[in-house]
């Protein structure tokens, strides 16, 4: 690298005003490089972009869609056995996932739950990605036997059956199928069981596409309620902003010493900004953290989403292969997919652990202490021993907590639906 | 405390001025030429400098040792971040033909901060030949 003269001049005046400000004796944990500072204005969320639009929904921002699918998401008639709705393993209490290790539905599955706040801004949904919209990837829990347990055609029917639902639905996307002979559309589905798939088969291929439009569109609903579930403001963002104005006085006040010296080490040694970094503080992509187990991840997930109907590209998509580039240009070989998950968001992290794809951790001091060691692991791993302290390692987790604040939705739609008259 | 109140803002406001315009040569308005044995090779970002976690497309403009447009190419691009065991979370592609020499690569997307590599590989008339592009994000 050759530096220009004016570069080198500008180092020499950096370097002679550093001097300049430790003889002032500023206090340490009161002095952030210019670099710590873009970082910490990069994570903050006054960088939050505006929601993403969803190609694939035209009624993604429909309030009357969002109704629907606040609705919907809290139903627990929307099950084979009346107990499981949406909102059992992404329960608003725990920031809309759920505190046990691995998430129970009709009965366990092999993750743990994701919280849904935030989601409509990722690309990927699942731990694996294996879905590419919220519209699509709230179908799949619908049609899994360990979690809701229904068929496709069970669902349309149920729609089609109550009568607010059926109304709410035909306003937002006109008739329903003729779903009141069950000879014509049995319990069915192409993902469901033996039984399942026999029964679908029996039925027309118009009547299967009308049935599977007609999935895709409760899909539809629920994303537009999820989309207006966002994170809010925490102590960190109002740290970031009474930095950025240069009042170092009014952020101290939001963040501890020990979290401020936490902050340090998330964009610094500990390299947690490599793949925690945007204001969600999440790259939404994929890496190999050395707990895979025999779980491949993104491997799999990546085929999952290559031959799913819903996909963006897909025959039950209204988007346009202009709107596609993510799947049009997905990775789908490299070491690197084997057993990688999707980072989380950091928003409301602290609290609502268990943590990590299966739930193996249960403090947020149990995943830095793993992120510390990064044991060696036989796949492709973006780990390396950090040699933090156990002072350092605490406060990294206390600054974790510096990322919890309110939900920026309106309080309605962060509990249960009111009852209709 | 005695010491004069307004000294400490003022070099701040120096301090961040100066890392900006530091980063502001790091990053400069255009990637470098590369140059190699057969071709020469141009890309831009579109934007540039390239966004974090956000898919986009990038121009390429290639020209033979001479200065002139190399037209019927074929290019492939691969990624490395050479600090990690990773590349590219995508896999872009050329997908048009813009003009003569100039290629359209789109796909590209950066998942992290940090020092980058690009391999550009070029098959065209003059023979074989990969370039890499080093760049810090």
């Amino acid at each position: 690298m050759t530096w220009s003269a004016t570069t080198r001049a500008l180092v020499a005046v950096l370097l002679a005003v550093t001097l300049a400000a430790c003889d002032e004796r500023v206090a340490p944990e009161a002095f952030w490089m210019p670099s710590e500072i873009a970082t910490i204005a990069s994570l903050s969320m006054a960088t939050l972009p505006p929601l993403p639009p969803s190609p694939g929904n035209p009624v993604a921002d429909d309030p009357r869609a969002v109704d629907l699918g606040h609705r919907l998401f809290f139903d627990r008639g929307l099950s084979a056995n009346g107990a499981v709705a949406c909102a059992s393993c992404h329960r608003p209490e725990h920031h809309f996932k759920d505190d046990v290790a691995r998430s129970r539905g009709i009965g366990l599955t092999a993750r743990k739950s994701m919280s849904v706040v935030g989601a409509a801004y990722s690309p990927w949904l699942f731990w694996d990605g294996r879905r590419d919209s919220l519209w699509s990837q709230a179908l799949e829990p619908l049609e899994d036997p360990l979690e809701h347990g229904l068929t496709r055609v069970d669902v349309v029917r149920m729609v089609a059956q109550q009568s607010a639902y059926r109304a709410a639905y035909e306003a937002l996307f006109g008739p329903l199928p003729p779903m009141a002979d069950p000879a014509r559309f049995p319990s069915a589905s192409p993902m469901g069981d033996a039984q399942q798939r026999a029964a679908w088969t029996t039925m027309t291929a118009a009547d299967q596409h009308a049935v599977s439009a007609a999935f895709a569109n409760v899909g539809r609903a629920l994303e537009a309620y999820q989309r207006r579930l966002q994170p809010g403001p925490a102590p960190f963002d109002r740290f970031a902003e009474a930095l950025l104005a240069g009042d170092h006085a009014r952020a101290n006040r939001h963040l501890t010493a020990d979290q401020r010296a936490g902050l340090r080490l998330f964009i610094g040694r500990g390299n947690c900004v490599h793949c925690h970094n945007g204001p969600r503080f999440s790259n939404d992509e994929f890496h190999n953290t050395g707990l895979a187990g025999d779980d491949q991840g993104r491997r799999a997930g990546v085929q999952h989403l290559l031959s799913d109907p819903f996909n963006c590209l897909g025959a039950l998509s209204k988007a346009t292969a202009a709107d596609c580039a993510e799947l049009r240009f997905v990775k789908t070989e490299g070491e690197e997919l084997e057993g990688a998950f999707r980072t989380v968001s950091l928003r409301n992290i602290a609290d609502t652990g268990p943590y990590m794809h299966d739930g193996r951790f249960q403090t947020l001091s149990d995943v830095v202490m793993h992120y510390n060691r990064a044991p060696p692991t036989a796949a492709s791993a973006d780990l390396m021993p950090l040699r933090l302290t156990d002072t350092q390692m605490q406060q990294l987790t206390q600054f974790l907590h510096s990322l919890s604040g309110p939900m920026a939705s309106p309080a309605a739609l962060t509990q249960p639906p009111r009852a209709l008259p | 405390m005695t010491r004069p109140s307004s000294r400490r803002p003022v070099l701040r406001g120096l301090l961040l001025g100066i890392g900006l315009a530091l980063s502001g040569f790091a990053t400069a308005a255009e990637f470098p030429v590369v140059k190699g044995q057969h071709y020469q090779l141009q890309a831009h970002s579109r934007p540039h400098p390239p966004p974090l976690n956000r898919i986009h497309a990038w121009e390429l403009v290639l020209y033979d040792r001479a200065g002139a447009a190399v037209t019927e190419a074929t290019i492939t691009v691969a990624g490395d971040m050479p600090a990690h065991r990773h590349g590219l979370p995508t896999a872009p592609r050329v997908t048009a033909v813009l003009g003569p020499g100039r290629y359209l690569l789109e796909g590209m997307k950066f998942q992290m901060p940090g020092d980058w590599e690009l391999q550009f590989t070029i098959e065209a008339a003059a023979g074989s030949e990969t370039l890499t592009l080093a760049f810090t994000l």
